[in-house]
């Protein structure tokens, strides 16, 4: 048979047709475009060479992998494979489209091809693996230092969205066990893009939206080149709200509009230090909450803190002023080192100086 | 509500909520360790205070340059002055971040291009709806 024909991804050849109706699809190679019932009788002779193709390219990994999707047992919202199966002409065409993009960075190492197009990905793509879909490409685009990682989320996520050109077949010899591997590869290309795409928050939200980035979209795409600082913070501070602490100062006048986003970071950052010190504090003491008291010695660790002595000290007293009347004997127990001392000498200070 | 009740003091502050969530953030549940409420509130106006600390930095950083606006540079200028360098590059970054954004806002914002349709197209589009408009209220 036509093995070496064949053998050069022929699934693809078959959906052509639709790409020549498709309005945004012009780029994609198209070697030939028969009619789909066409598509429907060839798809069964490529099989065996599919198959016997996979035993040494990287599809026989994806192809391994719908047992292991299996585990993971989300209800896949779509199956582009059972509308593919049913040949239906409408809904047909966007899981053909789809396979045909994501086969085509398999084959050429260079991605460029797909980056020319992350908006069409996203506007072609259907709606459950536009999230993996879009969101790669994007990534990619924007941040070359990841380029090693797009290899990977290839891997993942295209590897089991391409499986919808073996379970057509497949389906012939196993019958029901496509619908299980099909249902449980939705959820696993968005598992492998949530592991490989960790850093950037709101990777999703840029792939539903990819098309016309609104905020939290573009700000995602923008995210991931953030070498410079992992920050595990996710939430953004107010701008609003910071604007107005900014301006309660009288001197201060007007605030550029990137300002308080600038000055939102460098909160964020303030806070990461703030927080994980005090947490390593409250590690060492084997405490599993951090006290005020806590955040008191860390502030009072370091010079930089500085201007925060004050309000430490102001709030410490009301603390200790409450601690005092219940269970004082226990905390000076606990603490018995010189922080105990120290903080007490500063509890005074502050009495004096605020009475 | 929470106006009304604490005035314009509750403005000054910020979000307990956020601080709680972004808390939570940088310690995640898997650490074990949770701040306590007084902890928190302390925290929150630590927090407050280095936005009055930054923003009076940055203030005085623009008038020496003459500027009525307080700008990104003069915020990272504070930062690096009071001993935050090391937080500059991201700081840097977020604006950077955010300019984009507003990049990407604009080209939305532009219904021109978005229409896909040429000057005259739109022109005779126009033509027509008035056309239209006219002949609904004679």
């Amino acid at each position: 048979m036509s093995g070496e024909d064949t053998a050069t991804y022929a699934p693809k050849s078959p959906d052509l047709s639709s790409f020549y109706s498709a309005p945004e699809g012009p780029t994609e190679e198209a070697p030939c475009a028969p009619a789909q019932p066409q598509t429907a009788g060839a798809q069964p002779q490529q099989l065996p060479s599919q198959q016997s193709q996979s035993q040494f390219s990287p599809h026989q990994r994806l192809h391994l992998q719908p047992p292991a999707n299996t585990y993971f047992p989300g209800a896949a919202p779509a199956h582009p494979q059972q509308r593919f199966l049913q040949q239906g002409t409408g809904p047909q065409r966007q899981p053909q489209q789809q396979t045909h993009q994501q086969l085509k960075p398999q084959q050429a190492p260079a991605y460029s091809p797909y980056f020319s197009l992350p908006g069409l990905a996203v506007s072609q793509a259907g709606p459950v693996y536009s999230s993996s879909d879009s969101s790669s490409p994007l990534q990619s685009h924007h941040s070359p230092q990841q380029q090693q990682k797009p290899s990977l989320i290839y891997r993942q996520q295209y590897g089991t969205p391409y499986k919808p050109q073996f379970p057509v077949q497949p389906a012939q010899f196993y019958g029901t066990a496509i619908d299980t591997s099909v249902a449980s590869a939705p959820p696993h290309a968005s598992q492998a893009d949530a592991l490989s795409s960790s850093p950037s928050p709101y990777t999703a939200a840029s792939a539903t939206t990819g098309a016309m980035p609104p905020k939290r979209g573009a700000a995602a795409q923008v995210a991931p080149p953030s070498a410079i600082d992992p920050s595990p913070v996710k939430t953004k501070f107010p701008t609003a709200r910071i604007k107005r602490i900014m301006q309660a100062d009288e001197e201060v006048g007007k605030v550029a509009q990137q300002t308080p986003i600038a000055v939102g970071k460098a909160l964020e950052m303030f806070m990461v230090n703030l927080v994980t010190k005090s947490a390593d504090v409250a590690r060492e003491k084997n405490s599993k909450r951090v006290s005020a008291q806590m955040l008191k010695q860390v502030v009072e660790s370091d010079d930089q803190w500085d201007f925060l002595r004050d309000i430490v000290s102001r709030v410490e007293n009301e603390e200790k002023a409450a601690a005092a009347g219940s269970s004082a004997g226990k905390k000076r127990a606990e603490s018995e080192s010189e922080e105990e001392v120290m903080p007490e000498k500063k509890k005074r200070v502050g009495r004096k100086k605020k009475v | 509500m929470s106006d009304h009740e604490f005035g314009g003091n509750d403005d000054l502050s910020l979000p307990k909520a956020t601080v709680q969530k972004i808390v939570s953030e940088i310690l995640p549940s898997s650490t074990g360790i949770a701040f306590s409420k007084e902890a928190r509130d302390l925290l929150i106006e630590c927090c407050v205070e280095f936005i009055t600390l930054v923003s009076s930095e940055a203030n005085e950083i623009s008038e020496k340059e003459a500027k009525k606006t307080i700008a990104c540079d003069h915020i990272t200028k504070a930062l690096e002055q009071l001993g935050f360098s090391d937080y500059v590059p991201a700081v840097l970054e977020a604006a950077a971040e955010h300019k984009e954004v507003q990049k990407g806002r604009e080209k939305k914002a532009n219904k021109f291009e978005q229409s896909g349709m040429t000057l005259e197209e739109l022109e005779r589009l126009q033509a027509e709806q008035f056309a239209a408009a006219a002949a609904r209220h004679t």
